[in-house]
């Protein structure tokens, strides 16, 4: 089965890179505008992992991260950070709220799609 | 790339626009904490993609932009004027910025240069002094990209450089005679729970060279003790690396888990024991990075807090989400304008069938003049509908119009607001983009001719700084855009005077105030002593009367001496559709614009007076207007001796002004689909465009103010070639 991914970020250009990065990788690639949404749309994607921004309006990245963590069955779901930010301070909010990884923008796509790679069966 | 590109620029106007809108809440004291977060995010975005593109210039001032952002939604700045002062220029500045990139120039390196610093200067007081260290804004995009590869969550190697990327120059080199590399690694529980899998790992690790797996399970509980929390299995892996693989290489696949597990690598010579003999090595106790361990109870003892923190926001989540939300979709302007010409097609076949009925034996009650019924309805629905795709609120325009407030003021050395009324109103999307330079060019004369220099408003009592009012409203199914100033008002005596020297008005003629202030529009026009920087020379009203004009509209002046001055630009709704009266001249069907009409006439002769050279006008309601021979003002014909028998219209121009149209017949009003004559023909002294009719021939629209004689507006006898024929004159 083709792997799933839910990417999470307000900027529609932003969306677009990682959509069409990861469909010419083969994955299948659900959107989602921000925290919120992403949370919405977490059950019907069912995703293999979670790539999310961290300044979104509404519900931001570590908002997203821990609501993702507070299901059950999302427990152990890989979910990686992607954004401009690079402050130790904010990756460690992250960590703590139950990131996966965190990866700086701009992405490079096949760095990116090995990292997916590596924390997907 | 170029349609994410594409993308890019248009989401940039989005995110400007957001943050045009927070900075006038901020400027009026409107400004909430989500104000601010919503100005962070705009700018941050545009940083983002500005990153993926390698816009060097762009991404450091977003940045440093971003930071005085930052500092205020973390209140270590106050918003106070010199603040907002500063991220107006920086607004400006930034749009310039996306405005380069977009085409593809390079704004010289001067430009923005102080608004940079200053934007610095804000976030290093505001952080104690201490200049923000030369980071990812700060390099070039190469290192920003490198910079981008590698920071794993956990990774602390020394540094993010390209020195610890595959394939890279390792940091350090492989020890000689290395030959092996055993790997123990035994996880906590919580490298699980950040969604990792050791498998995974292995598989990495596993495709630089040829490795064996152990796994000790020794630590696993038997079945009556087992127990949910501790992760009970230990690996020993024991890799013979391909060529180029270092520990930094291994290190690195397992640079999300660090401090999630215990890991060991050991590189092991050539001489040491055989691979397949070693022995599985079940340390799982014996960590690292000693250091790692205990910090971990605390980071477990925190979490089921943060979950229950979790499950607050989810469910904050879920009620913020049934929020209804517009939803939208972006399609390309040239589909949408290809509906539009269809629907327009449809609405002409729609007529044409409809026509054709009229012309056949059938009964009004039948069904299928009912079904024609129908179809003519929801035509029209369907065009109106089609219309609203197009139609766009002012604001974006009305925003890009604060900035030239802004720095007009600046260059007049004058201080002045703009205050926006109606930014809601929709207009055709067409309207507005053709509507920037004309705007742009009235804002500027009102800045520059309109306010007063701030002593003298000082002088007159009025505020020292000048207001500039903009405003939009749907008027009788118009679109009505006025620009006002509270300045000094037209100077009429000059304003004569001038026009008197320059040939345009004649001393005798009687000229009422309104008249003396559209003389602003005649070509060539300017009273202004000096030449200034900023609107030159009068230059432009003219041109601005032109562009209006183009566009379907109509313009007009209104001073109050010592008050101010309001332009009022009234346009159509959309340009592609129009109410107009079909008449019929010298054999040839037209369209007069049912807007510009104000009442249908069938004279008798004692109503219509002849005068010297030709002239002839009609008396109506006490007073005389000027009778305009359609036929011969479009050269189809040579002037009528008898205009009894004509059809009168009683046409009103932008000025107030009116005139009489004789024609040979009416025949009925109707919408009719405009169609641009410029494109394939030439423009046409006193026609303003085509259209098709149902029957299928071509009918020319009247352009009405041509049609009617005043000394702002040339001579409408197109024919005629006669001097300019005043209306009072008559009287």
């Amino acid at each position: 089965m083709t792997t799933k991914i839910l990417a999470v970020d307000d900027s529609r250009t932003m969306r677009a890179m990682i959509q069409t990065a990861l469909t010419d990788a083969g994955f299948d690639v659900d959107l989602a505008e921000d925290g919120i949404d992403g949370l919405d749309k977490l059950g019907g994607s069912n995703p293999d992992l979670v790539i999310t921004d961290i300044n979104m309006p509404r519900l931001d990245g570590f908002g997203m991260i821990e609501g993702v963590r507070a299901r059950p069955e999302c427990a152990s779901l890989p979910i990686l950070v992607l954004t401009t930010e690079s402050g130790e301070e904010l990756k460690q909010r992250a960590r703590t709220a139950g990131a996966t990884g965190w990866i700086v923008k701009p992405f490079d796509a096949e760095k990116l799609v090995a990292i997916i790679n590596r924390l997907v069966v | 790339m170029s349609d994410l590109r594409d993308m890019f620029f248009e989401e940039c106007d989005d995110l400007l626009e957001v943050l045009s809108t927070g900075l006038d809440d901020l400027q009026n004291g409107n400004s909430d904490a989500e104000t601010i977060n919503a100005m962070f995010r705009s700018v941050h975005s545009i940083k983002g993609g500005a990153g993926a593109f390698g816009l060097d210039r762009l991404i450091k001032f977003a940045h440093a932009f971003e930071n005085v952002l930052d500092d205020l939604r973390s209140n270590k700045i106050d918003v106070d004027p010199n603040i907002t002062a500063l991220m107006f220029s920086g607004f400006d500045h930034l749009s310039d910025l996306v405005d380069a990139a977009r085409e593809d120039n390079d704004l010289p390196d001067s430009e923005g240069a102080s608004v940079l610093s200053d934007l610095k200067l804000v976030t290093q007081n505001a952080n104690g002094g201490v200049a923000e260290e030369e980071d990812a804004s700060e390099v070039s995009s190469d290192d920003f990209v490198a910079l981008t590869l590698d920071v794993g969550l956990d990774l602390d190697l020394g540094g993010d450089g390209p020195g610890d990327l595959p394939g890279l120059p390792s940091l350090e080199p492989v020890s000689e005679g290395a030959s092996h590399f055993i790997v123990k690694f035994a996880a906590d529980p919580v490298l699980y729970a950040r969604g990792h899998d050791p498998a995974l790992l292995f598989r990495a690790l596993g495709e630089m060279g040829e490795m064996t797996v152990e796994a000790d399970i020794s630590g696993v509980a038997t079945l009556e003790s087992l127990q949910e929390a501790p992760a009970a299995i230990s690996w020993t892996l024991t890799l013979r690396p391909d060529d180029g693989i270092d520990e930094s290489t291994i290190r690195e696949i397992f640079e999300f888990v660090e401090g999630q597990c215990t890991l060991e690598i050991m590189e092991v010579a050539a001489e040491a024991a055989p691979v397949v003999e070693a022995t599985p090595v079940v340390e799982a106790e014996a960590p690292v990075k000693p250091a790692a361990k205990p910090a971990k109870p605390s980071a477990k003892a925190e979490a089921p807090e943060k979950d229950s923190k979790q499950e607050a926001k989810g469910g904050d989540g879920g009620k913020k989400s049934s929020e209804p939300r517009n939803s939208t979709i972006r399609v390309d302007l040239n589909r949408v304008d290809r509906l539009i010409n269809l629907v327009g097609e449809l609405v002409i076949s729609e007529a044409m069938l409809r026509q054709s009925m009229n012309e056949l034996p059938v009964s009004a009650n039948s069904a299928v003049s009912e079904a024609i019924g129908q179809l003519k309805t929801l035509s029209g629905v369907l065009q109106e509908s089609v219309m609203a795709i197009r139609a766009q609120p002012v604001r974006g325009l009305f925003q890009r119009m604060s900035r030239i407030v802004r720095e007009s003021s600046r260059q007049a050395g004058k201080t002045s607001r703009l205050v926006m009324v109606g930014e809601a109103t929709e207009v055709d999307k067409t309207v507005t983009e053709r509507l920037v330079e004309p705007l742009t060019h009235m804002i500027r004369n009102s800045v520059d001719h309109g306010l007063e220099k701030a002593e003298d408003r000082i002088a007159a009592g009025k505020p020292e700084m000048g207001t500039i009012k903009l405003e939009a409203a749907h008027r009788s199914g118009r679109v009505v855009i006025s620009l006002s100033d509270d300045g000094a008002g037209v100077n009429r005596e000059k304003v004569r005077r001038k026009a008197e020297e320059k040939g345009l008005v004649r001393p005798e003629d009687d000229l009422t105030d309104s008249d003396i202030d559209n003389l602003l529009f005649r070509p060539g026009f300017s009273t202004a002593d000096e030449i200034s920087q900023l609107s030159g020379r009068g230059v432009g009203m003219d041109v601005v009367r032109s562009e209006i004009q183009a566009l379907g509209g109509r313009i007009n002046l209104q001073s109050e001496p010592g008050k101010g001055t309001t332009i009022t630009i009234s346009l159509p709704l959309t340009l592609a559709v129009m109410e107009g009266m079909l008449i019929e001249v010298a054999g040839e069907s037209l369209v007069v614009p049912t807007v510009a009409l104000r009442e249908t006439l069938q004279p008798g002769q004692a109503n219509i007076h002849d005068f010297c050279d030709g002239d002839r006008g009609l008396s109506v309601n006490d007073s005389m207007l000027p009778i305009v021979d359609l036929g011969e003002a479009l050269g189809f014909r040579s002037s009528l001796e008898d205009l009894s028998n004509q059809s009168l219209l009683l046409i009103e121009g932008e000025s107030g002004r009116r005139s009489a149209l004789a024609v040979d017949g009416i025949v009925e009003q109707r919408e009719v689909v405009i169609k641009g004559l410029e494109q394939n023909y030439h423009s046409i002294p006193g026609i303003a465009a085509a259209t098709i009719l149902g029957n299928g021939k071509i009918a020319l629209i009247v352009d009405t103010d041509q049609m009617i004689p005043s000394p702002g507006n040339g001579n409408p006898g197109l024919r005629k070639g006669s001097e300019l024929v005043e209306v009072n004159s008559y009287v």
